[in-house]
């Protein structure tokens, strides 16, 4: 059985293809302005990965954020059960899972037979998410990667005082303009942003395991600063980023 | 004697808040095309009557009192001969027009009640009454005091029967003689049991309302019921009880063919135009069966039961029917309404239970965390939301209750 | 009114023209001496040469003018002694022990009344009160005429029908011990003033016969004793009429008979249950309580309520707007569910 997962998020559409539960193909994409353009794009690029063609597929189904513009679509399915398959697939057992994506965080807790207990979004609110890093990797004059190696460096992180991420990116600017070291900064940075995902981890079940993906999965500073906050160990599963796609082809 | 609030002061509130018009106000409009969704033609005459409900032609001997809130007694006003208004309103337009009077983090439902009132909206009415239940409801008896006249209700914030029921029936004892005093009328017994007898009737009604949508929600599709809950808001209870009892005449009739899953829903109160939970949920395709809220269930659903017949006897029974049984959060009432919520949800054999948050209102905000600590240990489907009037975060929303959706249909497989 | 306070009313208005009519009913019924002798409920006659039964005549205060107070065989009920003609129900358990402490009955004839009395309370508890009674029925019209004239109910606190219950104790035991001491041989010349201490003052003597239209003994000044007894009496009287008057069921708390009835009501037939995740505590149940009771309303958790105090009247279950909160059960068996009725019948409920 063939399938086609794709996953339309804010910053970036994922696609994978599946073959009897094996991801056999990836592609993934930016999203811009016209979601379904890209999502089709993407789907193209990962079908000439696994060498098929469209008509060889037997379901497509779509999610993320985007998933109704998807008119090719078979079935449409939320993000928050798609990751939920996916990872109980991978680990088999209750777990909670944190989604950090580009312009949303998630946090779900699964049970020992893959049913969702509850979840948490932060959907309102930048700071927690993607698009806090992008801002202030821009601020830094590098990219969320390079955000990520700096903060790896640092040996005294700032303590960051406001809560607000339009506000945070002024005193960031001022830090910097005090001389104060880009690598602390960046890792008072990831601290701002675990410190606000550990609360909403506070919400769940402190017995099980952590399964850590989404876009930001793919930062280490990120795991490391988590990780310190809440006091919790995390796994990052392969390819963090097409686990919601992954997932939503599992489903039907 | 009724203390007159912000005496001093008046003058100077009404000259420096001007009444000015807001600016495109049309979400009546937008709301009034539910209409197409309703396959009822006995709801014409709803939805026919909030079209005219802006033209209140005045007559001399008319007497509207506007009040909010379950906790004031609609019978004590109806037994004086005098129109009750229930006031709630759940309008963006005028939320911002009261920005003026109540800028920052408030309840917007209390910013758009102000904002009509400083526009001018309720020019007819004779009389408010304000609870005391919500602090921010509390201070509505200051800030509306220059623009009508106003009568404070405080029940306290204590709901039990025993410690409380001579301080209720006092304060509404106090609150009858206010009313026969100030309108000139002789209201007793025989008028007091006419009004009894007249809610009662609507409880009736309700009942069967509610039991059929449990049954059979798309029969009388949730637009429809709520647009049924905000007339009664205004129009006289006589032609209320016909109306209804026609719809729902009608609607016993059909046959209900939906097999989504049917959810309940509590917590903050929906109100018309503010439709916007109720679209969501029906594009996630989940059915509200039942609902546990203030102006619908709570208000209509218990009946007064008058066993002592004397004056005194019926109003005492009407503070048990309005305060006792009440289930505002603003009162201590979380265990009553956590065994309400399992009790309907295992009688009726619901899929789950969706609590609504008004932004900004914390009464119920304080109580989501133990329903649903207490609907886990049940097994209950539990879903919590937090919004307020704008539209932009439907998308958010619907994720939301897709995802709800999913859950529930995975655990009935 | 729903349909159980009807049934209520009309046993109650059956039972009292029974039991004061009931005697031309069942006049057939006695049988002679042999026979009695041999029946399961043998005749309790006063013995022979007792003072108590030859000094009272005309003018006594308890017999009514031409009552004999020869005693026949009788299962104790809630009846008064002083019915005319009450037929096979004769009196109430405490003329019963009282009568028979003077008399110094030996147990093998009092063990039949007895049981049957013990067997019945086990079965129905204290309904006899809210059921039978024929002064709780007239009291319950006191109530009826009350709330037609408009006039709001007296409630009594908690610690006010405590010690009523305690007083009416109290009573009960000092009657009991005179009537012990006057059996004695050496006291037994007090007997013509202190036969039945209790019903000397007690309202149902004063109020049943007139039922059967017979002048009651409303006073009898001869002597000091008969004097203080006439007083009392007359004082107990009043107390009943304004506690039914202004307070529904209060007297029920002092009543003596009632407290014996309320020994059996924890364990009895009729049990009353609530199913506490229905409850909205509206307070409906303890605010029609005529008893005052108000443990429906705070117990918390699935329980049988059967309080001493509980008349059975079952007006909690009556009101209760939440169906299938309150209900009642005979034996474990549902006997009958709080109001058949769905919501078509709320309406009624205002006349």
């Amino acid at each position: 059985m063939l399938k086609a997962g794709i996953d339309i998020g804010s910053v970036m559409t994922k696609c994978v293809i599946v073959r009897d539960e094996t991801v056999i193909a990836r592609a993934i994409g930016r999203s811009g302005t016209m979601p379904e353009i890209i999502a089709e794009k993407v789907l193209k690029e990962a079908l000439s990965q696994a060498e098929l063609d469209y008509s060889d597929l037997d379901k497509i189904v779509s999610t993320g954020y985007g998933r109704h513009i998807f008119s090719k679509a078979h079935f449409t399915i939320t993000e928050i059960s798609a990751v939920a398959k996916a990872v109980f697939h991978i680990m088999k057992t209750g777990c909670l899972i944190i989604d950090v994506g580009g312009q949303d965080t998630k946090t779900i807790e699964i049970d020992g037979s893959g049913e969702i207990v509850d979840f948490l979004m932060n959907d309102k609110c930048a700071a927690g998410t993607g698009r806090f890093l992008e801002m202030m990797a821009g601020v830094l004059e590098t990219d969320i990667y390079g955000l990520g190696k700096l903060a790896l460096q640092a040996d005294k992180p700032v303590l960051l005082n406001a809560t607000c991420s339009v506000f945070a990116e002024s005193e960031v600017v001022s830090l910097i303009a005090h001389n104060e070291k880009k690598e602390n900064i960046a890792a008072g940075l990831f601290n701002a942003i675990a410190s606000r995902i550990a609360t909403m981890m506070a919400h769940f079940n402190k017995n099980v395991p952590v399964v850590f993906c989404g876009g930001g999965a793919n930062i280490p500073a990120l795991k490391n600063s988590i990780e310190k906050i809440s006091n919790r160990k995390l796994e990052i599963p392969e390819y963090p980023q097409f686990l919601v796609a992954f997932g939503s082809a599992l489903t039907f | 004697m009724q203390k007159k609030f912000l005496n001093k002061y008046n003058e100077i509130i009404l000259k420096n808040l001007s009444s000015k018009k807001p600016f495109l106000n049309d979400e009546f409009e937008q709301a009034l095309k539910y209409r197409l969704k309703s396959g009822l033609s006995s709801m014409d005459d709803f939805y026919k009557a909030i079209e005219s409900n802006f033209r209140i032609e005045k007559t001399q001997k008319d007497r509207y009192i506007g009040y909010f809130c379950s906790i004031v007694p609609e019978e004590l006003l109806i037994a004086c001969c005098l129109k009750p208004v229930r006031l709630c309103c759940e309008e963006y337009a005028w939320t911002n027009a009261g920005e003026e009077i109540l800028p920052g983090d408030i309840c917007p439902v209390i910013k758009s009640i102000c904002g009509k009132f400083y526009n001018n909206v309720y020019d007819y009415l004779d009389l408010v009454i304000v609870p005391g239940t919500c602090d921010p409801k509390t201070k509505l008896a200051e800030l509306l005091s220059p623009v009508k006249e106003i009568y404070f209700l405080d029940p306290g914030r204590n709901s039990d029967y025993l410690d409380n029921v001579d301080k209720w029936t006092a304060l509404y004892t106090k609150f009858f003689e206010f009313l026969k005093q100030k309108f000139q009328c002789n209201a007793g017994r025989k008028q007091l049991l006419n009004a009894c007898k007249l809610t009662n009737k609507r409880t009736e009604i309700f009942k069967k309302i509610y039991e059929l949508r449990i049954k059979s929600p798309d029969v009388i599709n949730a637009f429809d019921y709520y647009v049924m809950i905000y007339v009664s808001f205004f129009m006289d209870i006589e032609q209320w009880n016909n109306m209804a009892e026609k719809v729902y005449d009608e609607a016993k009739e059909k046959h209900s063919l939906s097999k989504k899953p049917k959810i309940l829903l509590a917590g903050s109160p929906v109100i018309f135009p503010n439709f916007k939970i109720l679209d969501v949920l029906q594009q996630a395709e989940l059915e509200i069966s039942s609902d546990i809220q203030c102006t619908s269930f709570g208000r209509f659903y218990n009946p007064v039961v008058i066993d002592e017949d004397t004056e005194s006897g019926i109003i005492r029974a009407l503070t048990l029917k309005n305060i006792a049984g009440s289930i505002c959060p603003c009162l201590l009432n979380l265990e009553k309404m956590v065994n309400l919520i399992i009790d309907t949800v295992n009688q009726y054999k619901l899929d789950g239970v969706v609590y609504y948050n008004l932004r900004l209102c914390q009464v119920f905000e304080t109580q989501t965390t133990v329903i649903r600590q207490v609907l886990k240990e049940n097994k209950i489907p539990f879903l919590s939301v937090k919004s307020d009037f704008g539209k932009e975060d439907i998308g958010q929303l619907k994720t939301r209750f897709e995802a709800f959706r999913e859950i529930i249909q995975s655990g009935k497989e | 009114m729903n349909k159980i306070s009807i049934s209520r009313r009309i046993v109650q208005v059956i039972c009292l023209i029974l039991l004061v009519y009931g005697g031309y009913i069942f006049k057939d019924w006695k049988q002679s001496a042999e026979a009695q002798k041999q029946s399961i409920f043998p005749s309790l006659n006063a013995p022979e040469g007792s003072i108590s039964t030859t000094k009272f005549e005309k003018g006594s205060i308890l017999w009514p003018s031409g009552a004999t107070p020869v005693i026949e065989n009788y299962p104790p009920t809630l009846v008064c002694r002083f019915n005319p003609n009450g037929g096979m129900f004769k009196a109430c358990i405490l003329h019963f022990f009282s009568e028979n402490l003077t008399w110094r009955t030996s147990i093998k004839y009092l063990l039949p009344y007895i049981t049957l009395f013990v067997l019945l309370c086990f079965l129905f508890g204290r309904a006899w009160c809210g059921w039978v009674c024929p002064i709780g029925t007239v009291g319950d019209f006191l109530t009826f005429l009350r709330r037609k004239m408009n006039i709001p109910v007296k409630r009594f606190p908690a610690n006010f029908r405590m010690n009523l219950s305690f007083t009416g104790y109290v009573l009960m035991v000092i009657a009991l011990t005179i009537s012990t001491l006057i059996g004695m041989p050496n006291l037994a010349r007090y007997q013509c003033y202190w036969f039945l201490p209790y019903c000397q003052i007690c309202p149902a003597r004063l109020i049943c016969p007139m039922f059967g239209l017979i002048k009651p003994n409303w006073k009898d000044f001869s002597t000091g004793i008969t004097t203080t007894f006439t007083i009392l009496a007359w004082i107990v009287l009043g107390f009943f009429i304004a506690a039914f008057y202004w307070g529904r069921r209060v007297w029920c708390h002092m009543c003596p008979v009632g407290l014996i009835n309320s020994w059996f009501n924890k364990g009895c037939g009729i049990e009353l249950h609530k199913k506490a995740v229905k409850c909205i505590k509206c307070g409906y149940c303890a605010d029609v309580c005529p008893m005052g009771l108000t443990k429906m309303y705070e117990i918390d958790k699935d329980t049988i309520y059967n309080q001493t105090g509980c008349i059975m009247c079952m007006r909690c279950i009556e009101v209760c707007p939440r169906k299938g909160c309150l209900s009642v059960k005979f034996f474990g068996k549902k006997f009958f569910l709080r109001r058949k009725t769905d919501a078509e019948k709320v309406s009624q409920q205002v006349q």
